[in-house]
C-alpha cells in the first residue's frame, strides 16, 4: 500500500509538464545516439551531465536516465539495417538482425526489438518498484566495512568480468582509483598529485574524464581506422513490421526469458547490458531445438538481447539508487551527477528524497512508452538518420565535447585534459586495455577510499572488521571468487603466438 | 623490436605510473591503519598497479608481437589537436574563430576533403552551436575576441 502511495506520488511529478518535456528530450536524444554509430550513450549523458547542473534534480536525473535507456532502443536500429551495432549492447543483435534484413525483413525485425525492449523495460521496472525498498531498509544497517566491500566487489566484477584481459581491466580500475586521488585530500586537506596545477585543486573534471576516454577515443578510432559507415536507400514503412504468427510464437518465450536475464544481471554490481545481452543470446541458442537456424535471422537471436539489455540498464538503478555503488562507468557518471548537487545515493535516498526516487522511478515507465512511440511510427525517421555520412557528424560532436567540457568549470584546462585523456582511451583501448573500470574506479575512488579509513578508524585498526561482518565477508567471497576465476582461466588460456 | 615496445608500452607506462604514484605518495604522512595519512592509499594503490603492470610485462613476453601497423597520423592529429585549439583560442579570440578553427582541422582528418562543403558546414555548424550555447545558455564566452 505504502508502495502504490509512493508511486502514485512519483507519477504525481514525474507528469508535470517540465519532468515531461525532460523525459521527452532525454529518451529522443538516447534514441538519436543510439542509431548513429559512433556515439555512446557514456560521451552523451557526459555532456548533458553540465546541463543539469542548472536543473532540479530530479528534471537532470530523468533526462539522464532517458539518454541511457533511449540509447538502448535506438541501438538495434544500425545493428539491423547497417550490421554495424549502435552502441555495444547491440553487437549481438547484428548477428540474426542483420541477416533478416537481408531477408527484407528489417521491419519485422524493428518491430520485435522495439517491442522486446519495451516489456524487458518494464519487466525491470516493476522490480525496481518491489525490491528497490525492500533493500534500502535491509542496507540502513550497512556499515563502512560493508560499504567497502561491496564497492570492491564492484570494482573487481567490473574489471574482470568485462570483454578482453581482466588482469588489464584490473589495472585500468586501479589507475582509475589513483586518479581519484588528484585535488585536495578531505582529512589533511593537503593537495595531492596536483603538480601546481591550480584548476587541479579540486581533481580531475568527471566529465572532462569521461568525454576523453569515450567520446574523444572512439572518434579517433573511428577517424584512424577510416571505417564511417552510412545507409543508402533503405525504406521501413509500417506496413513492412507487422510480424507473422510463427513470429510472435518465437518472440513470447524468448522476450520472457531475456527479461529474466538482464533484470538479474543487472542487479548484480560489475555488470551490464553488454554482458547481459551476450549471455541472453547464447541461453537462446543453448535452449533452441536447431541452433543452426542462429546467425541465419532467429527471431530469437533478437528478441532475448534486445529484452535483456533493456531490463538490465533499468534494473542497475536498483543497486545503483540504493546502495550508491554503480555497476558501470554509465551509472557511475549519474552518480556524479547526483553527487554535485549535494545527493549521496544510498539507503537514505529514498526515504530522505522520496520525490526524487519515486519520481525517477514513474518516470522510467513514461519514457518506456515515449520510446514505443518514438521507435515505432517515427521508425522512418531514424532510418533517415542514418544516412547521415560519420564524416560529416565527427567535426559537430568533437565541438560539442568541448563546449560541453569547458561548460562544467569555465576551464580551458579542463578541455586540454580532455584532449589527453582521448589519447590516453584511444592508446589503451587499441592495446586490449578497457576504459570502463577505469571511470568505474575514479567516481568510486574517494568513497572506498572514505569507507575503508573509517572502517579501520572504527575498529581500532584491525583488518579482521571486513572478515567478521557477514555482510562484509561474503561480499569479500564473492570478490576472491571472481579472483580466483579469472587467475584460473588464465592459467587454463594457452600462450597465443601470433605471426609477425 | 618497433613491434615488441609498442606491445609492452602501455604496461611499461602503467608500472611507470604505479611507481611514481608510491614515490610521491611516499612524500606526505602515510599514517596508521587507525589514522592513515594522505599517502597511505596512494602509496597502497601506487604499488598495487606496479604489481599488476609487472605481472602483465610478464605474461606479455610470452606472446609474440602481433607487428600490429601505428594508426596513420593525420587522423589522430587533426581530430586530437582540434580539442586543443579550441581550448586555446575560445577565451582568446572568441567563440566564433575557436569553433571554425576546430572544425575546419577537424574535418581536415579525412583524405580528401570537399573544402568547399567545409566551410560552409563550419559556418552553420558554429552558428547553431553559438545560439544554443552563449545566447541562449549563457556560455561565458565572446563572440570574437582580441
Amino acid at each position: 500500500m505504502e508502495t502504490l502511495t509512493n508511486l502514485a506520488m512519483g507519477f504525481g511529478l514525474a507528469l508535470t509538464p517540465e519532468a515531461l518535456l525532460y523525459c521527452l528530450l532525454g529518451v529522443t536524444l538516447g534514441t538519436v545516439i543510439g542509431v548513429l554509430p559512433g556515439i555512446g550513450a557514456l560521451t552523451t549523458i557526459s555532456l548533458c551531465l553540465p546541463l543539469t547542473f542548472h536543473l532540479d534534480p530530479l528534471l537532470g536525473l530523468i533526462m539522464l536516465a532517458g539518454i541511457f535507456y533511449g540509447a538502448q532502443y535506438g541501438s538495434s536500429t544500425a545493428s539491423i539495417l547497417l550490421n554495424v551495432p549502435g552502441s555495444a549492447p547491440a553487437a549481438v543483435t547484428c548477428i540474426d538482425g542483420y541477416p533478416m534484413a537481408r531477408q527484407g525483413r528489417a521491419g519485422v525485425a524493428l518491430f520485435l526489438t522495439t517491442i522486446a525492449s519495451f516489456i524487458g523495460g518494464s519487466f525491470a521496472i516493476i522490480l525496481l518498484i518491489m525490491f528497490a525498498p525492500l533493500l534500502a531498509r535491509f542496507a540502513i544497517g550497512f556499515s563502512a566495512a560493508d560499504y567497502f566491500s561491496i564497492m570492491l566487489l564492484a570494482l573487481v566484477a567490473a574489471s574482470t568480468l568485462s570483454v578482453g584481459s581482466a588482469l588489464k581491466g584490473l589495472c585500468m580500475v586501479v589507475l582509475g582509483l589513483i586518479l581519484g586521488f588528484v585535488g585536495t585530500d578531505i582529512n589533511s586537506g593537503q593537495f595531492r598529485f596536483t603538480f601546481g596545477i591550480p584548476a587541479l585543486a579540486d581533481g580531475i573534471s568527471l566529465v572532462a574524464l569521461a568525454m576523453g576516454l569515450f567520446g574523444v577515443a572512439e572518434i579517433l578510432a573511428n577517424v584512424s581506422s577510416g571505417e564511417m559507415p552510412s545507409l543508402k536507400n533503405t525504406r521501413v514503412t509500417l506496413r513492412s513490421m507487422l510480424p507473422t504468427r510463427q513470429d510472435m510464437q518465437e518472440f513470447k518465450m524468448s522476450c520472457a526469458r531475456g527479461s529474466v536475464v538482464g533484470s538479474f544481471l543487472g542487479m548484480l554490481p560489475g555488470t551490464g547490458p553488454t554482458i547481459a545481452s551476450f549471455l541472453a543470446y547464447a541461453l537462446e541458442k543453448k535452449l533452441a531445438k536447431d541452433p543452426s537456424r542462429f546467425g541465419n535471422g532467429a527471431v530469437e537471436g533478437i528478441v532475448s538481447p534486445e529484452a535483456a539489455n533493456n531490463a538490465c540498464v533499468q534494473a542497475a538503478f536498483i543497486p545503483t539508487l540504493t546502495l550508491g555503488v554503480p555497476g558501470d562507468a554509465i551509472m557511475a557518471v549519474m552518480i556524479g551527477g547526483l553527487l554535485i548537487h549535494g545527493i549521496t545515493p544510498g539507503p537514505q535516498l529514498i526515504t530522505e528524497n522520496a520525490g526524487l526516487f519515486w519520481g525517477v522511478v514513474a518516470s522510467f515507465w513514461i519514457g518506456n512508452v515515449l520510446l514505443l512511440v518514438l521507435n515505432l511510427p517515427f521508425i522512418g525517421l531514424w532510418v533517415k538518420l542514418l544516412s547521415i555520412p560519420y564524416r560529416m557528424l565527427y567535426p559537430a560532436i568533437l565541438l560539442l565535447i568541448s563546449i560541453g567540457v569547458y561548460s562544467v568549470n569555465n576551464s580551458t584546462v579542463d578541455v586540454m585534459f580532455t584532449f589527453g585523456f582521448g589519447l590516453l582511451g584511444f592508446a589503451f583501448t587499441r592495446a586490449g586495455f578497457p576504459s570502463a573500470p577505469l571511470l568505474l574506479g575514479f567516481v568510486l575512488g574517494p568513497l572506498v577510499e572514505e569507507n575503508f579509513r573509517r572502517a579501520l578508524l572504527l575498529s581500532n585498526g584491525d583488518l579482521t572488521t571486513f572478515v567478521t561482518r557477514p555482510v562484509s565477508a561474503i561480499f569479500l567471497a564473492a570478490t576472491l571468487l571472481i579472483l580466483l576465476s579469472s587467475v584460473l582461466a588464465l592459467r587454463r588460456r594457452p600462450a597465443v603466438v601470433l605471426d609477425e | 623490436m618497433l613491434s615488441r615496445l609498442q606491445q609492452f608500452m602501455p604496461a611499461l607506462v602503467l608500472a611507470l605510473v604505479g611507481l611514481g604514484v608510491v614515490i610521491g605518495g611516499s612524500e606526505f604522512e602515510l599514517g596508521s591503519l587507525t589514522a592513515m595519512g594522505p599517502g597511505f592509499m596512494p602509496v597502497l594503490l601506487g604499488g598495487l598497479l606496479l604489481l599488476l603492470a609487472g605481472v602483465l610485462l610478464l605474461l606479455e613476453w610470452r606472446i609474440l608481437p602481433t607487428g600490429a601497423a601505428l594508426p596513420s597520423a593525420r587522423p589522430l592529429l587533426c581530430a586530437g589537436l582540434s580539442i586543443v585549439v579550441w581550448a586555446l583560442l575560445a577565451e582568446r579570440a572568441g567563440f566564433v574563430l575557436a569553433s571554425v578553427a576546430q572544425l575546419v582541422l577537424a574535418y581536415a582528418a579525412i583524405s580528401q576533403p570537399d573544402w568547399r562543403k567545409v566551410l560552409y558546414s563550419s559556418a552553420v555548424i558554429t552558428a547553431l552551436a553559438f545560439i544554443a550555447f552563449v545566447l541562449l545558455l549563457g556560455l561565458p564566452l565572446p563572440a570574437v575576441g582580441w
